[in-house]
């Protein structure tokens, strides 16, 4: 496993090198092996998928600039989930992006379950989950980072990482199962 | 804390071992706390689906390898690849592997005990020589356990016996064994490795099936690990987190609710439940009753003439306790023991004081309420309170003590008894205590 990380690591290393070395190829291979997890992270946790996808693609430009620039990123999953945690925090405190909750509440109230698109109800309900408590549950659920992992990124106790994922399924599953 | 919260950290793994025992034994007993898990399962399967269809849009990909001077079609390729994985990194150095987590188990497996991938299993093996019933645990042989595997068995016989079989397999291909199949034969397969069971069963020549020696399409060159485990109504397998591959479980003593439930990445699922016919006919009650021999070293008060009335003050004497726990905490029972209680008593009559002293042993009978605490395992503090009486009065008693059980069924507790007899004479109320030692051995049924 640690191989595999350190194998991870040193190619991202020789990938940054060819990108300043003027190898725009390279970049697509770096943005090709890292994009899904951050994509994930940030449609996910902004709970918009314009505002996500203009996270998203800040993330990487942004990568790029640094790598460009000279820069030497040591771990670039970490730096891209840091880069994409700290935009997703700015968007979410603006609030510039329009929230249908009461669209969402209507079709969570709805009676046929079986007009109910999945996937839509559950982005609708997500939004309905406090922030920090969202971004715990998308980070355990979606990521599979353990809750120490958690701990160390969002930079809060492992108990408050442990209460904020409980709220959020608690929050989650009242909203998809109004009878239970 | 909420149940509601053990099952989020339960989910995760995340429940120290105490408290997931805990946890494991309140689902046992309660019906309401297990759709709860069942609504999170579902909630987690839902996630994990969502998980799996969010891929970075082309028109994306395009845009940024377009601002970075290259076309969109590296992308658009490597995409498909890493489609599936995400959030696959860890900021600590260590790879957290595969897309997301998720239970392994499915609402709909654990609610009907059979799941759509069934698992090779044998109901007539719940009768055979392993007694009271038989499960296991296979792995398959091609998957890999990324994060540590919980998988708790629990089975409702309590004196019928039950047998079941949980399985986690990734294509659910196995088939279910005849219900004719021969004990010996489902224990084989019992045995056997996921690996191995695979292939015997597309073979097509499975003994747990017609009874014919296998002739499988390979052969293992070395024979996998098999631990044999005992397993309490409350107890959880733990495996390693690193691949366990061939690895198999054998579980026996299955005796309450059943549930199996292990967090794997979602490469392994479904899990598979598979539960025999005869844990259909398991006894409604979650609890168990327990008997308990109880040997006591007394002292009783008030102090009287014992040696003019030729008795010890010092008693050693014998309890019996019948009980029946209602889960870890509450249990009530009946009591049947000898007490001698040092009674004085006395009237005034014509200016003189006639003082009465005895010491007889006489028989007790109590009802009693007990409230346990697990500690650690096998080790219990207890507080047992008692009303009963005897032909002299009623009695009240009390027992603080600590039950250390080194076997399943069997316990030693140790602790200290006081007894209050409450008797009257001539209108006047007299009473007599005894406080003292005790020790004796628990059978739980």
């Amino acid at each position: 496993m640690l191989d595999e990380v350190s194998q991870s690591v040193s190619l991202d290393r020789e990938l940054q090198q060819r990108i300043r070395n003027g190898d725009n190829r390279a970049f697509g291979e770096l943005y090709t092996r890292h994009k899904q997890p951050v994509y994930v992270y940030c449609t996910r946790f902004v709970g918009h998928d314009g505002t996500a996808e203009d996270v998203f693609q800040d993330v990487f430009i942004g990568m790029l600039e640094r790598i460009r620039n000279g820069s030497e990123i040591e771990n670039v999953a970490a730096y891209l989930m840091r880069s994409a945690r700290n935009r997703c925090l700015n968007v979410l405190r603006d609030r510039k992006f329009p929230v249908d909750i009461a669209d969402v509440e209507d079709r969570l109230g709805h009676d046929s379950a079986v007009e109910f698109d999945t996937h839509d109800a559950l982005q609708g309900a997500m939004r309905e989950i406090p922030d920090e408590n969202r971004e715990a549950l998308v980070l355990c659920e979606y990521g599979g980072y353990s809750y120490e992992e958690i701990a160390r990124m969002t930079e809060v106790p492992l108990t408050t990482v442990r209460k904020r994922i409980f709220r959020a399924r608690q929050k989650l599953r009242e909203l998809l199962n109004p009878q239970g | 804390m909420e149940f509601e919260e053990y099952v989020s950290a339960f989910l995760d793994g995340a429940l120290s071992p105490s408290e997931e025992t805990e946890f494991l034994h309140i689902l046992s007993v309660s019906p309401e706390k297990r759709a709860m898990l069942h609504q999170h399962l579902g909630l987690r399967s839902m996630l994990a689906a969502d998980a799996r269809v969010a891929s970075v849009p082309s028109h994306l990909d395009a845009a940024i390898l377009g601002a970075a001077g290259i076309g969109a079609g590296i992308g658009a390729v490597g995409g498909a690849a890493a489609g599936g994985a995400a959030l696959g990194t860890s900021t600590s150095g260590i790879s957290s592997g595969a897309a997301m987590t998720g239970a392994a188990v499915t609402a709909a497996s654990l609610g009907a005990g059979v799941s759509d991938g069934v698992a090779a299993s044998s109901a007539p093996a719940a009768t055979s020589t392993t007694a009271s019933g038989v499960a296991a645990l296979a792995t398959g042989s091609w998957w890999t356990l990324r994060r540590m595997l919980v998988a708790a068995l629990l089975g409702v016989s309590l004196f019928t016996g039950g047998y079941l079989l949980s399985s986690l397999d990734k294509d659910s291909e196995r088939e279910t064994p005849d219900a004719s199949s021969q004990p010996t034969a489902a224990h084989d397969a019992l045995n056997t490795t996921g690996e191995s069971a695979s292939s015997v069963a597309s073979s097509g020549a499975t003994n747990a099936h017609d009874g014919a020696t296998p002739t499988p399409q390979h052969t293992v060159s070395s024979p996998p690990p098999t631990r044999t485990v005992w397993i309490t109504r409350v107890d959880t397998v733990y495996l390693p987190a690193v691949a366990q591959r061939n690895d198999t479980v054998r579980v026996t003593r299955i005796d309450t609710v059943l549930i199996a439930i292990a967090q794997t990445d979602h490469s392994a699922r479904p899990i598979t439940i598979v539960q025999s016919p005869s844990l259909q006919t398991f006894a409604a009650t979650p609890g168990r009753f327990d008997v308990e021999i109880q040997r006591e070293h007394l002292t009783t008060w008030p102090y009287i003439d014992h040696a003019r009335l030729g008795v010890d003050r010092e008693q050693q004497h014998f309890a019996l306790h019948a009980g029946y726990a209602f889960d870890v905490h509450h249990a009530v029972g009946v009591s049947l023991s000898e007490k001698s209680f040092a009674m004085e008593y006395y009237r005034i009559e014509n200016d003189s004081l006639y003082l009465f002293q005895r010491q007889s042993a006489m028989l007790v009978g109590s009802g009693f309420y007990r409230f346990s605490q697990p500690l650690w395992t096998g080790v219990t503090p207890e507080f047992t309170l008692r009303i009963g009486g005897t032909s002299l009065g009623p009695v009240f008693g009390g027992r603080l003590a600590v039950q250390f059980a080194p076997l399943e069924r069997l316990g030693i507790v140790i602790g200290a008894d006081a007894s209050l007899l409450a008797y009257k004479y001539k209108d006047n109320i007299f009473t007599s205590h005894t406080l003292g030692l005790t020790y004796g051995l628990r059978y739980r049924f």
